[in-house]
């Protein structure tokens, strides 16, 4: 009896040990939960990117998870893709903010940048660019709606800074071109402090302005006529912003009296044009120019981090999810995004066509990446030249914002905000309830920086709502002091709904009034933040940020002082 | 007869049948029995190779990586057995760090695992190499393919050039000097080309890290000496010599990249916007032809320097005691398998001459004798060869190359 109970447990032992080799060695039952919370016996591989490519890298990332991959001591390999703009994602690594096992840029143009700023924390670049595998190709393009590209001369004519420039600086816009309905040019980049687009742009405006296309040195940057080209350039300038998809995004929503060009990727222009629900909305095709000076090529570096936190099986799992990447399925996953494969084997078919507005011989020639002394000068040099901005903040001050330390986390949102401003920045602060009142008008911000942010942490609550009458009130004040050389701004903040206004009863009325007009000579560009508001709190503010050429953001209590600094990007 | 002496007389017994071996052993022997043995021995090793899984890692120089990576999968069909790692890596890179592995550890550079087998691009490396080490570290070498350096352009480019150079021989290292210097300045505008192409973008690899960069370096220098017989160090030394690689260093300007791989995949990938023309093995060129039409819709242009130079991508096994016989074995399974007829075929589809003689180059069915191959310019005449100097000179070159350009 004893014997065959043992017998019993030897073979409940066994089966217990074949299910455990099983399970073990199955392809799947893996729980989903793993991607987030992966167990010890899998190396989680934390991947950081510039989010142009968040869509393929996504859609190709879940195949690779899905594909149960294992590093040589069988350690099942999670990759946790996150999308970050591609500047700041390489600072965070190097003051040790995020810990990625891989990282990829936009471009090789931020390397340098980032290898500096590691080199002066610790004495050693953060990447070894010899040993970075290029991803994908696009390159950084203009891109123009087409009627507006054919008065310029394409597709026959090659279209360059120069022509921009030409038409930034005319009083009559494009009436030169016979089209006075199109208004004065006006484009947008992002800000090259927190998006590689933006750099990008400045790089690129850089060299048209040396007239060179390599070897551009601190001392061009310096020279008076570069300093000229690039403060004209940028004196077109709608507003900045973080995300160049915002740019291509709300080009296309909203039409030609929004900007005429923005500086994009090159997949941008395609997606425009192939997605079918942004084709149909489109006033018109857009296209895109290759400069005909020169441009960059993003070439989406995928780079280990030279950290201490890298272990061998983090760097080894780290190399076969890149490795996964280059392989040619990934590749030509590629294409379906609008990226030029980084495997050359792989021709540049459809979606490369002149129906989506690209172009796959282009660009001619492409521009050398300056030294990180060239590009640090660049970047000082439009810190100097960028467009100042003159804003109106338009402050919720209703009985309510005493609910739920609204008020002063807003408060002190709006402070650090102001931290964010340039010297030569002008505020205005109207707070609102049913009444408007100034509390300060049209100050420099450089010489008042402390009062103001004093005024606006003694702000205090009480009374009703008349958000639309406020912001009306904001909008016909600033416009009785358009600059036309300055963004032109008003953000506001509301936490409630509209109780008392009494000359506008909606959003759409509103904007019906003071909406975008492509002829008018200055735009004021409105910027919305719903503060712990419901859905329905939150749809008219979409409506006025969307036809007010600005952008809406939707806040809460615990994260409005991040909302305010990601709303600075856009000045 | 006591027990005892039973267990002495038969301990004794044994030790003189295994002393009668060891001295058997130990009588010399014919090189027939020998090889009889050392057959044994092989078959014994291989035997054990194809009963349990063995793994190789094999460092090469980048630029023959499709034509490794299309064998490789070939080998390992026929050898399931043998996994075969393949660390493609700079040739000069590779020689530095082999160069300071020591027998203590089975690791070099970056942690990777040392390779059993290399083959960089050039026998200089393993000159090199062999020498830093003070003995045979790099043994039983064996070329496996062959390709000289080529001037490799995208045809509408070099026609252009060409044609404005006609009189003074084309594209020549000094035409292209002439082209990258002021007044031209580079500008296509001013060498016959379309002003749209913007400056002329000449690319080579870097020959402190790469082969074919060095390849590069070698034939500026015999343009320069303008003669076959070997350079010498007292000619090199005039400064006259440095002056010249530092105004082409100049007039380039394109960062060299670590590697002929990576600076011909980048040629591809990102098209004549960022490479006119790049100095190169001729089978880089091959192998992308079709690349280059698929791709960008442009041809590629193959022109030979005057003085001219082939790689012979050796390939050695590295003499290390971490490694086991049975991965020895398969690293010479590996290396004759590359060297097999049919691997030596392969070879040229990816455009290497190969180093085995019995394979014809330009007959029917070889891809050298296909007619858009040949309308690229590619011949078996490829210049004049040069005369290697010794591996000093070859140092001091590149010492002075160094210094030119930092």
């Amino acid at each position: 009896m004893q014997k065959r109970n043992f017998g019993l447990r030897r073979a409940g032992l066994l089966l217990g040990l074949i299910a455990l080799i099983v399970s073990a060695c199955s392809g799947g039952g893996v729980d989903p939960i793993i991607s987030t919370a992966p167990s010890r016996d899998a190396v989680r591989v934390l991947f950081t990117y510039g989010s142009e490519k968040d869509a393929w890298v996504k859609a190709v990332t879940q195949t690779f998870n899905a594909s149960n991959s294992r590093t040589s001591s069988g350690k099942l390999i999670v990759v946790d893709p996150q999308p970050f703009g591609s500047v700041e994602s390489g600072i965070d690594i190097v003051e040790e903010r995020t810990q990625p096992a891989l990282w990829s840029p936009a471009s090789r143009l931020t390397l340098p940048v980032v290898n500096e700023a590691n080199l002066n924390r610790i004495g050693k670049p953060l990447v070894d660019e010899g040993e970075c595998r290029d991803l994908v190709i696009s390159p950084t393009v203009i891109m123009m709606w087409r009627p507006m590209a054919e008065a310029l001369g394409y597709p026959e004519q090659p279209i360059g800074w120069s022509n921009l420039l030409e038409l930034a600086l005319s009083p009559n816009g494009w009436a030169d071109y016979g089209k006075p309905q199109w208004g004065r040019f006006r484009f947008g980049h992002t800000h090259p402090d927190f998006s590689n687009s933006g750099l990008q742009s400045i790089v690129t405006i850089a060299y048209a302005a040396a007239q060179k296309q390599r070897g551009l040195t601190p001392e061009d940057i310096a020279k008076p006529e570069v300093q000229q080209f690039m403060r004209q350039i940028e004196g077109a300038i709608a507003h900045y912003g973080r995300s160049t998809g915002f740019f291509g995004d709300a080009m296309g929503r909203r039409g030609t009296a929004y900007l005429s060009a923005a500086i994009v990727y090159e997949n941008v222009v395609i997606e425009q044009n192939s997605d079918p629900q942004k084709r149909n909305r489109l006033e018109f095709p857009v296209v895109a120019i290759y400069p005909k000076e020169g441009t960059l090529l993003n070439d989406h570096p995928a780079c280990i981090p030279d950290k201490p936190y890298m272990t061998a099986e983090l760097r080894e799992a780290a190399e076969l999810y890149r490795k996964f990447l280059l392989q040619e399925a990934q590749q030509r996953r590629a294409l379906e995004f609008g990226f030029r494969p980084a495997d050359p084997n792989i021709p540049l078919t459809a979606p490369f066509t002149p129906e989506n507005g690209v172009d796959p011989r282009q660009p001619q020639t492409t521009l050398a990446v300056p030294s990180a002394a060239t590009i640090r000068a660049i970047r000082d040099l439009w810190g100097q030249t960028k467009r100042p901005v003159n804003m109106t903040l338009v402050f919720d001050v209703s009985g309510s914002m005493r609910e739920r330390n609204r008020i002063q986390n807003a408060r002190e949102g709006a402070a650090a905000f102001v931290d964010q401003l340039g010297e030569n920045d002008r505020l205005t602060l109207i707070a609102f309830n049913e009444n408007q009142t100034v509390v300060f008008d049209n100050l420099q911000v450089g010489p008042n920086r402390e009062r103001i942010k004093r005024d606006i942490l003694t702000l205090t609550p009480g009374g009703g709502t008349a958000l639309y009458d406020s912001i009306a009130f904001a909008i016909e004040r600033q416009q009785g002091q358009l600059s036309r050389d300055a963004i032109n701004a008003i953000v506001v903040l509301t936490d409630g709904e509209d109780t008392n206004s009494t000359r506008f009863r909606d959003a759409t009325q509103l904007m019906d009034r003071f909406g975008m007009n492509a002829e008018s000579p200055a735009d004021v560009s409105i910027f919305t933040i719903g503060y712990d508001l419901e859905e329905t709190g939150l749809r008219p503010l979409r409506i006025i940020a969307d036809r007010g050429r600005g952008a809406f953001y939707e806040g809460k209590v615990d994260n409005i002082r991040q909302v305010y600094l990601d709303l600075s990007t856009f000045f | 007869m006591p027990r005892s002496r039973v267990m002495f007389l038969a301990i004794l017994g044994v030790s003189m049948m295994i002393m009668a071996i060891i001295a058997l052993n130990n009588q010399p022997i014919t090189p027939e029995e020998q090889a009889e043995r050392d057959a044994t021995a092989t078959v014994a090793a291989r035997k054990a190779v194809l009963a349990s899984t063995v793994k190789i890692v094999v460092s090469y120089g980048t630029e023959k990586r499709r034509w490794l990576e299309d064998a490789t999968q070939r080998f390992k069909a026929q050898y399931p057995n043998i996994d075969v790692e393949l660390l493609g890596e700079g040739s000069m890179e590779s020689y530095r760090a082999l160069s300071n592995v020591v027998d203590s550890s089975p690791t070099y550079w970056r942690n990777r695992p040392l390779p059993i087998l290399w083959s960089p691009g050039g026998r200089i490396q393993v000159a090199l190499l062999n020498t830093d080490q003070g003995r045979e570290f790099a043994t039983q070498c064996k070329d496996l393919v062959l390709s000289p350096l080529a001037f490799i352009m995208w045809k509408d480019r070099a026609d252009a050039f060409e044609a404005f150079y006609k009189d003074r021989g084309g594209i020549t290292f000094d035409n292209l000097e002439d082209a990258l210097s002021e007044p031209k300045g580079g500008r296509w505008g001013e060498i016959g080309g379309d002003p749209n192409w913007g400056l002329l973008k000449v690319g080579y690899a870097n020959p402190n890290e790469s082969n074919g960069g060095f390849m590069f370096l070698m034939g500026l220098t015999y343009a320069y000496l303008n003669r076959t017989a070997a350079a010498t160090v007292a000619e090199l030394s005039d400064p006259k010599f440095a002056e010249y690689a530092r105004r082409i260093a100049k007039a380039i300007s394109i960062e060299p990249l670590n590697s002929s791989g990576v600076l011909m995949d980048s040629m591809m990938r990102q098209g004549p916007a960022t490479y006119d023309l790049v100095i190169l093995h001729e089978a880089l060129a091959i192998e992308n032809a079709q690349i280059a039409i698929n791709r960008h819709g442009i041809p590629l242009r193959v022109v030979y320097p005057k003085y001219n130079l082939y790689s012979e991508h050796p390939m050695c096994l590295i003499d290390h005691p971490s490694f086991t016989p049975q991965q020895r074995e398969a690293a010479k399974l590996y290396q004759n398998f590359l060297l097999s007829r049919e691997m030596q075929e392969l070879a040229r589809v990816y455009g290497y001459r190969p180093s085995d003689t019995d394979v014809p180059l330009f007959v029917e069915g070889s891809p050298f004798n296909d007619p858009n191959i040949r309308a690229m310019g590619v011949s078996n005449n490829i210049g004049q060869t040069i005369v290697q100097p010794d591996g000093n000179t070859l140092k001091q070159i590149l010492t002075i190359w160094n210094r030119a350009v930092n």
